[in-house]
């Protein structure tokens, strides 16, 4: 005690330095550590887990947790589908929560952009949102300028409640219809009701498949055990696409069609089969509607010459093709959703089905035309439906153009958009235009973004807040291509801060009634899990062989009837047939039948079409930034035809500019006879830290379809023309 | 030999004390609610003396008198986000071979504190190698050492041990690395003047640690 301080003295000097260790009496007072319980050992648990992304698959995952860390995920073998096993980009999952660049608390940016961010506590932001949206609400009389853009990042059912969030404030706007798809959804809603594929594991049947501008190697890999397994099964395998893809190298034939032409190919091959008397009349005279019209219009403007001439496949192919396909029984035909992104997509995508449905081949097992379903989606949609405050001003919800966003949010008027709140979307990498959506986030007056990553959205917005990965929260997916249904459960605890979206619904909901009571429906509180059992209903536990929902905790159920679709026979259109002739296409100003709409086509100043496709190792801007897929691959390039190389000069690896009026990007080039001559690919991503963007040069040019099923008409990304010059 | 050591230093567990409930509470960011505090740390950081003894912490003390807004802007770019940080204040994100968080070295990290019955008040959200966790285990270490000082000697040296053998496993392993990437990417003088105190408090603990083993 003589030489140094005493334990008393030396508490005393330290309490003020201590604030946040804190040293109370004669025990050491903890701040982020504590005493174990004995209890505290979890053990290993596997839990069930569905992959969300808007992607054909939608896997089912067993993750397992040891002592509450998630340490590996495998696919569920229960799962006929998926099979047990995930993609490449799904095996990174555990990597995506551990990631250390995660968003990890909320915080706030001091100005836009300025990258000066300050921390701030859930009820802080809560705060200054519901703040905001009062602000608005109380000077425009409606909640009408604050606008949604939230879409495919989270397909997850509980994940409607971002939907939810904005209902329950009022009448907001909303960004609405989809990039991906609409033309094609539009197509077969017109000539079948509504879109709805066999069971993809039922392609085994099939004795001839035509794999028709999709690339299911790189984009649904499960899918790829069912094609190759038809193919041993004595099935022949067609790949038709502008791009000698992976899938194209596991077909019998492989047919480089020019892009946007595909219509041309259906109907020359349609003239062939009427010609040689190979359709099914049985079917059609039980079946569909104007096929008589439809012949007629074959007989009088469509030849096989004029086919092989716009798809510039030689006339003999076309022909043998068509010959093949009708007469091998069932044939199949699966239609991507690549080929339709085009301005004439939906038109093509009609004669595609006409094709299937006057050679029969509609509503059997092994027969088709694939698209996409909708069949196993009937949930309560509990989260979403949300009811509207009392007193709500403004008439009703605004929709705006999700294709094209940035435009549409500037051109609002009475009353303009002043508030966005961005949630499963990334606008500033993902839709076209990019330097206009960046003016539309700079003209607001308050953007919230929701997200894992920062990303080029969350660094034009004012507030960000951590979300919750797949296995930090409870929820339910299934798919829409394949007939499974699998519950998400909770497996880990949320890291950092991160919230659901239905927790950050509650919070605000919370905040808002505090300063505003009534103005805010959501509810404040609840259970997420009980909000997944409340998502299911008689029907959807029907459908799939359930008495109680959580029988899902066993493992994933698939649909139990259903499985071919139309094979009853009862179309959802206005007549109930197969209408190749619709009316229903009339009045949303398209022709009725699938007559042939011209191709958009280069022009002098950009002679080269630049087609942005889905890319293996990533989903839009999700999975890229992931250490494992890094590790793989980790810089854009656009690939070239070595002529066309030649032609401009251009080198493997030589960094090249590929620009139009709307702007440029500059990448290395890889040299690959996969293209045609006259076409670029560059494969659609966004790279962490790196000032890539292909939608710097995609115009928000609209494919012909979609308002009719999504809303809005979809986006045509491959009718995008560039010129390139080695840098 | 070790206790003689010890026993000669009686004052220095104090000043080391004071010393790490400072990087501690900066590390936590508890600093940035409570600015007006920051004069009292100055006083008590300059009262230890370390700056005659150590020249990381001499040039660092003269840096941090200021903790104004765009120290705070920069210290989340280093340490909090929303992007990338840039220099983390993970243990993982410099041992592990991938950066990751909630591997086998935070785990290491959970086991040590597990050794002396402790866990991560945040256990599975907050990883339990944070920088701020690391520094209050070790000031948790040398509290018990001190308290047990007079009463209970093997026990004092027993936690004197664990704390060394902290240091020596885990922070000292990769402090260093942490301070230069704050040294090379910080834009503010307050960021850089805690790296330099972090480097050199650090640094000179294992200059001691090994002078004790001699």
């Amino acid at each position: 005690m003589n030489k140094g301080i005493s334990r008393r003295s030396f508490i005393k000097g330290t309490a003020a330095a201590g604030a946040a260790l804190g040293l109370s009496g004669a025990g050491f007072a903890f701040s982020g550590l504590k005493a174990a319980d004995a209890s505290e050992d979890m053990g290993t648990k596997v839990f069930q887990n569905a992959c969300p992304r808007n992607c054909y698959d939608t896997c089912s995952i067993l993750s397992t947790v040891q002592n509450g860390v998630l340490t590996k995920i495998e696919g569920n073998p229960l799962n006929t589908f998926t099979r047990g096993r995930v993609c490449a980009k799904g095996y990174t999952y555990t990597r995506r929560v551990y990631s250390p660049d995660r968003i990890k608390y909320p915080m706030r940016q001091k100005e836009r952009g300025s990258g000066n961010w300050e921390r701030i506590s859930w009820d802080e932001a809560f705060t200054v949102i519901a703040q905001n949206i009062l602000k608005i609400k109380k000077e425009y009389g409606s909640t009408l300028p604050i606008c949604l853009n939230k879409y495919s990042g989270n397909f997850d059912i509980l994940h409607y409640g971002i939907e939810g969030t904005l209902s329950s404030i009022g009448n907001t706007s909303r960004a609405t219809g989809t990039p991906c798809w609409p033309a094609g959804i539009d197509s077969q809603t017109f000539d079948m009701g509504t879109i709805y594929n066999n069971d993809p594991e039922d392609f085994v049947n099939s004795k001839y498949l035509i794999l028709w501008g999709v690339n299911p190697a790189w984009t649904s890999v499960h899918s790829m055990y069912f094609v190759e397994e038809a193919q041993r099964r004595g099935c022949k395998i067609v790949v038709i696409d502008p791009i000698l893809t992976q899938t194209a190298t596991k077909g019998d034939l492989y047919l480089q069609i020019k892009p946007s032409t595909d219509g041309a190919l259906a109907l020359g091959m349609a003239r062939y089969i009427l010609d040689n008397n190979l359709y099914d009349l049985d079917w059609l005279t039980a079946n569909a509607l104007g096929y008589e019209e439809f012949f007629h219009y074959l007989k009088q403007n469509i030849t096989i010459d004029w086919a092989a001439e716009k798809t510039g496949l030689p006339k003999h192919v076309i022909e043998s093709l068509a010959r093949e396909y009708a007469a091998a029984k069932p044939a199949n035909i699966w239609i991507g959703y690549g080929m339709q992104r085009h301005v004439n997509g939906g038109q093509n995508v009609r004669a595609i089905d006409a094709l299937a449905a006057m050679t029969g081949n509609i509503g059997k097992s092994g027969g088709g035309a694939q698209y996409a379903q909708l069949e196993t989606w009937g949930f309560n949609y509990h989260a979403m439906i949300q009811s509207k405050p009392e007193g709500s001003g403004g008439n009703g919800d605004r929709a705006i153009n999700i294709n094209n966003f940035g435009a549409e949010v500037l051109a609002a008027k009475e009353p303009p958009i002043k508030m966005l709140w961005i949630a499963c979307r990334n606008p500033m990498t993902q839709d076209p235009e990019t330097s206009v959506v960046k003016k539309a986030f700079e003209a607001m007056d308050f953007v919230v973004t929701v997200d894992q990553f920062f990303n080029p959205t969350v660094e034009m917005s004012d507030i960000v807040l951590p979300s919750t990965t797949i296995f930090e929260a409870p929820g339910v997916n299934v798919s829409y291509w394949h007939y499974w249904l699998c519950l998400n459960e909770q497996a880990i605890k949320p890291m950092f801060e991160a919230k659901s979206d239905v927790e950050i619904a509650m919070g605000l909901s919370k905040k808002m009634n505090e300063i505003e009571p009534g103005s805010c429906t959501f509810p404040t509180s609840g259970d997420l899990k009980d909000w997944v059992g409340k998502e299911f209903n008689a029907g959807i536990l029907k459908q799939f062989g359930l008495n109680d929902w959580k029988e899902l905790e066993k493992g994933p159920a698939k649909a139990k009837a259903g499985l071919i679709a139309w094979e009853d026979g009862k179309f959802r259109t206005p007549s109930g047939k197969f209408e190749i002739w619709s009316e229903e296409a009339k009045k949303f100003g398209h022709l009725p039948m699938p007559v042939y709409r011209e191709e958009l086509k280069s022009g002098s100043e950009y002679p080269i079409r630049c087609i942005s496709p889905h890319w293996k190792l990533n989903i839009h801007s999700q999975f890229q930034n992931i250490d494992w897929m890094q590790s793989i691959h980790n810089s854009p390039f656009i690939e070239i035809h070595p002529e066309t190389a030649q032609k401009y000069g251009i080198q493997e690896k030589d960094n090249v500019k590929m620009y139009n009026d709307l702007g440029y990007i500059v990448l290395p080039a890889k040299i690959t006879e996969t293209v045609a001559h006259d076409i670029v690919v560059v494969y659609e991503a966004w790279y962490k830290d790196q000032n890539f963007n292909v939608n710097y040069t995609v115009k928000a040019i609209p494919s012909d379809m979609g308002k009719k099923a999504t809303g809005m008409t979809g986006l045509a990304f491959h009718d995008n023309f560039v010129n390139i010059v080695k840098m | 030999m070790m206790k003689q050591n010890l026993r000669s230093n009686r004052e220095d567990f104090r000043r080391k004390f004071i010393v790490l409930c400072i990087l501690q509470e900066y590390y936590s960011g508890n600093l940035w609610d409570q600015q007006d505090n920051w004069k009292d740390n100055l006083i008590k950081l300059t009262e230890t003396k370390y700056q005659e003894e150590i020249d990381l912490f001499r040039e660092g003390l003269k840096l941090v008198a200021n903790p104004d807004i765009k120290a705070m802007f920069d210290y989340n770019r280093l340490f909090v986000g929303p992007g990338k940080l840039l220099a983390p204040p993970y243990e993982s994100s410099y041992r592990n071979p991938k950066s990751l968080v909630m591997q086998k070295e935070t785990l290491d990290v959970r086991a040590f504190y597990s050794t002396v019955g402790l866990i991560s008040l945040n256990q599975n959200s907050q990883p339990d190698d944070f920088l701020a966790l690391e520094l209050e285990f070790m000031g948790f270490l040398l509290f018990n050492a001190m308290m047990y000082f007079y009463d209970d000697n093997d026990r004092s040296e027993h936690f004197i041990n664990l704390y060394t053998r902290f240091l020596e496993e885990h922070l000292g392993k990769w402090i260093s690395q942490h301070c230069e990437e704050i040294l090379t990417q910080s834009t503010s003088d307050f960021c850089r003047g805690m790296a330099l105190i972090t480097k050199g408090f650090i640094e000179h603990e294992l200059m001691l640690k090994e002078e004790i083993a001699v």
